[in-house]
């Protein structure tokens, strides 16, 4: 094979991680049952680095109790968060398991990392209210749908929603057979202003 | 031109060449000549390309960030997509052609746009995943292109981006011991060897370093070893590493010479660590799994002897640093200098440990031992003194004595240093 043709196999494959990580995210899209999640307030001192802003969720912690079987989860660990709606229309966290489960009709399977495991955090309600004072473990979970990119300049206005508690915007997440998420649109109000697609 | 290091080295030994009958002093001139004809346009433009690759990447780069926000979705993939094809494109059409060092210059361009692409395309799709994957992705793209085209440009900024990649999951993500980064270091070493790129293998070396500075916490967890135990691992490990080395050089693998070098420095550190070993140390889990590595230490010098790769006096020194690292953990105070006796007893035989790095040195004609050897006495000597006048160390007796003693020995030192050098060659004593 001439130098010519492996560098043409060096672009091409190349072309295909680059193209693989475009599909994946697009098939997600496309063949994910749409959830809708609350968003939670960020400290406002890591709010918005370069131009996208870090949005964090109800679902980014979830309580221990909620992750069946042995051991303890640890830092690192892959999880499958079991989601389903509740009457707000938000969906939240039922139960957290290790392996890709069986769902019912109203349930999808999020799959997430255990970034950190925390001791003695207060516990929210729904409307961020504290319920619990301290003394729970709870889980903090990333899905990979925890970035938003936006025009730079113009991530200040969905700072100061995403900080207005979880009633102003809403989050519509795909979520496809694998447990892989991907943001599928804003939702600000109760009207969509974004949709993400593959153009 | 060509490594002025190469021809000074050359010089030195054509004169002995000459003197000893094996070389025409009549070609002296010319075989110098040879050896340093500088081939400018070469090497010259192939630094002004791959300079002006990157900053060609940067424009790029530069003008999409400018006008990302004009962009559609499809316009950003035509323009990553495109850029990325046409710096490739353009490293075929030259190639072809024979514009090597030019190809080479957009080969490097394409690596480039190749990880900017990665960024690009997760902002376009909001995609937010284990940030150091994608260092990983696009290192294993720069190794691809590295292994395929080959490209050593390609594999030395691969290098960098995997050196980055293991610094973010061991600071960022608290990774205890970053595995996966050896396998990328492994097929990038091999990589190197194969290309016959030197440099490129200097670099590999560098990221071991680069590795062990942010693992050996978790490698001494992983071991059940304490801090002496670790110590005293490193020390068995790396001269294993420096015998083995040795072995290589003496059957002419080329690059095994500065393989034994950085043996030698990383070995020399360690011992030089040990004199501030507390115990108690790992116990019996340790003093095992040392007396393994010390017993592979012993082979190593043992064949390295019978295949006379090392001299007599190496293969004593050696296993004498063995014998005291395996005992240096069972024998240090709990606190460092609470054993007084082990602090002197460690002081003399770090001092003896760098003479026998100077003698090997000497032995071998080999200027970096020899270097390093009084580096080493220099180092040893500096920190037995503030040991022990530390006491004094506010008054003005410390300051004068110190500055006496620091003169007394940095002439003593490199009297020896020059002396030893210049009777090995006649145009040494050169640092």
């Amino acid at each position: 094979m001439t130098r010519s043709w492996r560098i043409l196999v060096v672009v091409l494959v190349q072309t295909a991680v680059l193209a693989g990580m475009i599909g994946a995210k697009v098939w997600t899209l496309e063949t994910g049952r749409e959830v809708l999640l609350a968003t939670e307030p960020v400290d406002p001192t890591d709010l918005l680095r370069g131009d996208y802003v870090d949005l964090a969720y109800e679902i980014s912690l979830v309580n221990v109790d909620l992750l069946e079987g042995a051991p303890p989860a640890r830092e690192g660990e892959r999880l499958y968060v079991v989601l389903a709606p509740e009457e707000d229309g938000l969906w939240r966290a039922r139960r957290a398991v290790r392996a890709l489960p069986p769902r019912s009709a109203d349930e999808v399977a999020i799959r997430g990392r255990v970034e950190q495991v925390r001791e003695t955090a207060p516990v929210f309600d729904g409307d961020g209210q504290v319920v619990q004072e301290g003394h729970a473990t709870r889980l903090r979970m990333s899905y990979g749908i925890e970035s938003y990119f936006v025009p730079e300049g113009t991530g200040g206005a969905l700072e100061a929603l995403r900080n207005e508690g979880n009633t102003r915007l809403r989050i519509l997440v795909a979520v496809d057979g694998r447990g892989s998420a991907a943001i599928k649109g804003l939702i600000v109000d109760g009207k969509l202003v974004a949709r993400e697609g593959l153009f | 031109m060509r490594n002025p290091l190469y021809l000074a080295q050359l010089k030195r030994d054509l004169e002995r060449w000459i003197a000893e009958g094996l070389v025409d002093a009549r070609h002296r001139e010319a075989i110098l000549a040879n050896a340093g004809e500088i081939r400018l346009g070469a090497s010259l433009s192939g630094i002004f390309f791959t300079l002006g690759a990157a900053s060609l990447g940067v424009a790029a780069l530069a003008f999409v960030a400018a006008n990302w926000q004009g962009l559609g979705k499809l316009a950003r993939l035509v323009v990553l997509f495109g850029a990325m094809w046409l710096a490739y494109g353009a490293a075929m059409h030259l190639t072809a052609r024979g514009r090597t060092a030019l190809g080479q210059a957009f080969v490097l361009l394409g690596v480039a746009l190749f990880g900017a692409n990665i960024n690009l395309v997760a902002q376009t799709y909001h995609i937010s995943a284990h940030a150091p994957d994608g260092f990983l992705l696009w290192a294993g793209g720069a190794l691809l292109a590295a292994a395929l085209v080959p490209s050593r440009a390609a594999l030395a900024v691969g290098l960098l981006i995997a050196a980055y990649w293991t610094w973010m999951e061991s600071l960022d993500f608290d990774v205890a011991i970053h595995w996966p980064y050896l396998a990328y270091l492994a097929l990038a070493t091999f990589l190197a060897h194969r290309l016959r790129w030197w440099a490129g293998l200097h670099l590999a070396m560098l990221s071991v370093l680069n590795w062990l500075l942010a693992n050996t916490g978790g490698l001494a967890d992983a071991l059940g070893l304490e801090a002496a135990d670790m110590i005293a691992f490193y020390v068995l490990a790396w001269l294993t590493v420096m015998a083995l080395a040795q072995i290589a050089a003496a059957r002419g693998y080329p690059f095994a010479r500065a393989l034994a070098h950085y043996a030698a420095f990383l070995l020399a550190v360690a011992v030089f660590c040990l004199q501030f070993a507390e115990s108690p140390a790992g116990g019996r889990q340790a003093f095992v799994l040392n007396a393994g590595v010390a017993g592979a230490a012993i082979v190593a010098l043992a064949f390295a002897r019978l295949r006379q790769a090392i001299a007599p006096i190496e293969l004593l020194g050696g296993l004498a640093t063995a014998a005291v690292a395996l005992a240096v953990p069972l024998l240090a105070g709990t606190e460092p200098g609470e054993n007084l006796l082990f602090a002197w007893a460690a002081g003399a035989l770090v001092i003896a440990f760098f003479v026998w790095i100077v003698a090997v040195g000497a032995g071998r004609d080999d200027r970096f031992l020899v270097n390093w050897g009084f580096v080493g006495l220099g180092a040893e000597a500096l920190w037995l003194y503030t040991e022990t006048f530390d006491t004094f160390l506010d008054s003005a007796l410390f300051f004068f004595a110190g500055g006496v003693f620091l003169i007394a020995l940095g002439y003593v030192l490199e009297r020896a240093r020059r002396h030893l050098l210049a009777r090995k060659d006649p145009g040494g004593g050169r640092p």
